[in-house]
């Protein structure tokens, strides 16, 4: 090494030295502890701001808790045995918990797909009924969340179906009867196709 | 040293994201906005998802106009408390929630509907299956309608419906008898039995629309043809197998008037010189045989409606009369007896010329019809009426009998005796031998 390079090393660490005046901390504000005694008031926020923005740009469950309060995340997301066992600070929830109950005067009862406790709720013309019994046994969301959002949030879904596109009717005839008389055998799909759909 | 340049580059662009993105991504980008529904139209976009039936729907020839709410979601024409939620309330659905399958009859069996944002317009009711246990059993496939109950392809009846009104394809597997064989004597049955086997004719369906398949592609129903589901008849009246002088068609009869072909719309070009009902010439079998000739028979009040002009050469009154046309959805289920015996507008014709009583004074028509199970009773007709198994008029030399008939010779073992031993093929083969 140069004697010219020892003296800019020397140098640089110099004005380092007179810049920085403090040590840096590893986390700034590390050691500032929020106080939870009044309430979220939107700590939430700090990690999830691009939820809240979702959430208040909706037509729905934007006043869930007060216009602004900062504890709308609270009222889904700390709902039910927070006890510190199985939940520190927020859970997920089904929409379920509150749309298929109906003593929860602040949720309309989502009925008609025979999961609520509503009166006569029994979902037996529902078309998207497999949809939602399916969406129960998907791990994306809770419970039949995937369902609920695929119509109801604003997302972007891309739906693979397989439908039916030829069928077959087999139908014979009774003609060792009097009278005799075409009887339906089967009607059952023979060909399908797959295709996407984009929401 | 290029390494070190990519992985130095590496960290530092990861540097920049860590500190760029201030939020942690949601699960579901969107899913905590949710959809105002509150107003008095339905607020989900049914074709976000599902825009392959609204293109079907654009190229459908009916309901092409109507929306996915009308047949869906109408609470004024179901007795069915699906979910709404509109500037009046909310509404909590009870046995569907955002949509259900209707039946086609939930509105087909009115003349008026209301749509889901509650006008009320005229509709085509449909006749027979509209009514209450869906109407006459005249109607061919009314047990067609019955049956689709057992089937949950669509939802009700729906499947007969789609069969024949959209143009999804179906295939149709018809099997029936292979064969019968009887003996005659007299005008009466000396035996009679039919093949323990059977035929399964295979009705391959052929899109003859311009929509593509789809169960919201409705076609016209003037665009409906009977030859889709029933390419087996239709192959009995066209094709059917290859005979020496005639070719073997079981479905085209024919009925021997001695006028000496003085009719001017019947085939006279046979061995015999006779004039034939029922019957197409050769020339005309392929472009003949369509819908319209089918409800000649088969739906005579509307052919009757569609062919006025007929009725100055063809008595479509006198044929109504006998037939039951007017309450059928499509087409009559008939036989040869529905028009053909005693009491009958269009009573059997004995071939008078070899004298006797034939078939008619021994009421040999109405016996097939009262002892046989009815899928046979073309057939037993046939074995005599088919052209092919006719023998040429050669066969009798001139020659008379007694009577003045040809007994003693070919014609007088059937015209006159009444006896024939009779093995005929079900269609559309029709294959047959009458000794």
């Amino acid at each position: 090494m140069e004697l010219r390079h020892i003296f800019l090393i020397t140098a640089i660490l110099g004005t380092a030295i007179f810049v920085v005046p403090a040590i840096q901390s590893l986390f700034a504000g590390q050691h500032s502890f929020y106080d939870l005694e009044g309430g979220f008031g939107g700590k939430c926020l700090k990690c999830h701001a691009d939820v809240y923005d979702e959430l208040t740009g909706g037509g729905h469950h934007t006043n869930i808790a007060g216009a602004g309060s900062g504890e709308e995340c609270t009222v889904c997301h700390r709902v039910g045995s927070i006890s510190g066992k199985e939940v520190h600070a927020a859970s997920t929830v089904a929409c379920g918990y509150c749309h298929f109950n109906s003593s929860n005067p602040y949720a309309p009862v989502a009925g008609g797909f025979g999961k609520s406790d509503f009166p006569g709720d029994t979902g037996i013309y529902e078309s998207h009924l497999s949809f939602v019994v399916g969406s129960e046994g998907s791990n994306l969301l809770l419970d039949e969340g995937e369902s609920c959002v695929a119509c109801h949030g604003d997302i972007r879904v891309r739906i693979n179906f397989t439908i039916g596109t030829r069928a077959k009717i087999v139908c014979s005839n009774s003609y060792t009867v009097s009278p005799s008389y075409w009887d339906i055998t089967n009607i059952y799909i023979t060909e399908s196709t797959s295709y996407t759909e984009v929401k | 040293m290029r390494a070190s340049i990519i992985a130095i580059s590496a960290a530092v662009i990861s540097l920049l994201i860590l500190l760029g993105t201030s939020n942690v991504i949601a699960l579901i980008t969107g899913s905590h906005t949710i959809i105002d529904i509150r107003s008095n139209a339905n607020d989900i976009n049914c074709k976000g998802c599902h825009q392959r039936i609204q293109d079907e729907l654009d190229s459908s020839k009916i309901h092409e106009w109507m929306t996915c709410e009308d047949c869906h979601r109408n609470r004024f024409e179901q007795n069915i408390t699906f979910a709404r939620h509109d500037v009046t309330g909310v509404y909590v659905g009870k046995e569907a929630h955002a949509c259900y399958i209707p039946r086609c009859l939930d509105c087909h069996s009115k003349t008026f509907i209301r749509l889901a944002n509650g006008t009320t317009i005229y509709i085509e009711k449909a006749v027979a299956f509209g009514d209450a246990n869906y109407g006459t059993d005249y109607e061919a496939h009314k047990s067609f309608v019955l049956e689709s109950l057992n089937y949950n392809l669509s939802v009700g009846e729906n499947e007969a419906c789609i069969a024949c009104h959209t143009s999804f394809p179906f295939d149709i597997d018809y099997t029936y008898f292979q064969n019968i064989d009887y003996n005659l004597s007299n005008w009466g049955f000396g035996s009679f039995s039919y093949a323990t086997s059977t035929r399964t004719y295979v009705n391959t369906y052929v899109n003859t629309f311009s929509q593509n398949g789809g169960k919201h592609s409705f076609v016209s129903t003037g665009d409906i043809s009977c030859i889709t589901c029933h390419k087996n008849i239709y192959d009995a009246l066209v094709t059917g197998t290859d005979g020496d002088s005639e070719d073997y068609l079981t479905h085209s009869p024919i009925e021997i008037f001695t006028s000496g072909g003085s009719g001017s719309n019947w085939d006279t070009d046979n061995p015999w010189g006779h004039d034939r009902y029922h019957y197409i010439p050769s020339a005309n079998r392929a472009a003949g045989v369509n819908s319209s000739y089918c409800y000649k028979c088969h739906n005579v009040k509307k052919y009757a409606d569609d062919n006025p002009s007929d009725n100055s050469t063809y008595s479509l009154a006198s044929v109504a009369l006998d037939t039951n046309s007017a309450p059928v959805h499509a087409a009559e289920a008939l036989w040869c007896q529905t028009c053909h015996g005693t009491g009958k507008k269009k009573n059997v014709i004995d071939n008078r010329d070899h004298g006797g009583d034939g078939h008619t004074g021994t009421n040999f028509v109405d016996k097939v019809k009262n002892k046989y199970a009815r899928t046979f009773h073309g057939d037993i007709c046939m074995g005599c009426h088919e052209a092919a198994v006719h023998p040429g008029r050669g066969g009798c030399g001139g020659s008379s009998g007694s009577n003045g008939s040809d007994e003693g010779c070919g014609c007088a073992r059937c015209h006159n005796k009444g006896d024939a031993d009779v093995y005929i093929e079900s269609e559309p083969y029709g294959y047959a031998t009458n000794s």
